[in-house]
């Protein structure tokens, strides 16, 4: 997903993950694509970077449409009610194969049919290992790479990462975005006159 | 560092490993479902295998396997 990253590019999406894993959160998501891009906003051009709300607005906002503290990692949990997570890993993997653990890994996790229970927030396997990228996440690259590609560029820079985000309609980060002040369609425009 | 945060008497925490624990029910629950399906089991063979209903199993798994076979 990342070999068409240009090196700034690599640098925001390091930052996406180190900003899920603070806040403790198991997949990593366009809510931190938006994060990570704010906070390197000097990457992109001026006139779109000046239009980005604050990170930390961005983040109360952020912990406001979560509604709840985060948590630990799921692995710290699991030991806590005595279940080694790679254990149980390793075990799968032994009586299933790899292909079954990556398969839990690529397909998005499905909601089990119980009345009494609230939708999950879990959007990636558990079993299939830490920090998956979440789909909306994945799509916004791919956007972003059949952009370059219709461009004739060979790397995703980070605003043409930007507009892929963007062009995702219902990803978190436009979500935050618009209750941040800050109306995507504008960002998107100024960006493609500045690209 | 959140090793030593963790503390089992404090809900929020408690809470969401029994959280984390019925997700991982779960998900083995899928694997061995589909296996047993890969297999040629019946739906009832594997209701009884996991000790509920016929109907709940096919609920849940056939609808997640796109209603193939």
């Amino acid at each position: 997903m990342f070999d068409r990253c240009d090196p700034n590019t690599m640098a925001v999406v390091d930052t996406a993950q180190q900003e899920a894993r603070e806040l403790g959160h198991n997949h990593v998501g366009t809510e931190h694509l938006l994060l990570a891009l704010v906070r390197h906003r000097d990457l992109l051009p001026t006139p779109v970077g000046a239009l980005l709300p604050g990170a930390d607005e961005v983040k109360n906002r952020l912990a406001e449409v979560m509604g709840d503290p985060p948590r630990p990692p799921d692995t710290e949990l699991l030991k806590l009610v005595g279940i080694d997570l790679e254990e149980v890993r390793a075990s799968v993997r032994r009586t299933f194969g790899d292909d079954a653990l990556n398969q839990l890994g690529r397909r998005r996790v499905h909601q089990p049919w119980q009345p009494w229970r609230r939708p999950s927030r879990r959007c990636t396997s558990l079993l299939a290992g830490s920090m998956s990228a979440a789909c909306r996440f994945k799509e916004a690259f791919e956007r972003a790479r059949r952009d370059s590609d219709r461009r004739h560029r060979d790397l995703i820079d980070p605003v043409t990462l930007l507009v892929g985000m963007i062009d995702v309609e219902e990803a978190m980060s436009n979500r935050l975005l618009r209750d941040t002040g800050v109306d995507p369609d504008v960002v998107r425009q100024v960006a493609r006159e500045a690209a | 560092m959140l090793n030593d945060a963790v503390d089992s008497r404090d809900p929020t925490v408690g809470l969401a490993a029994v959280a984390a624990l019925r997700d991982l029910v779960e998900e083995l629950e899928e694997l061995h479902v589909d296996n047993a399906r890969q297999l040629g089991w019946s739906w009832q063979a594997i209701a009884d295998g996991l000790g509920i209903t016929r109907q709940s199993v096919h609920k849940k798994h056939h609808v997640r396997r796109g209603r193939r076979s």
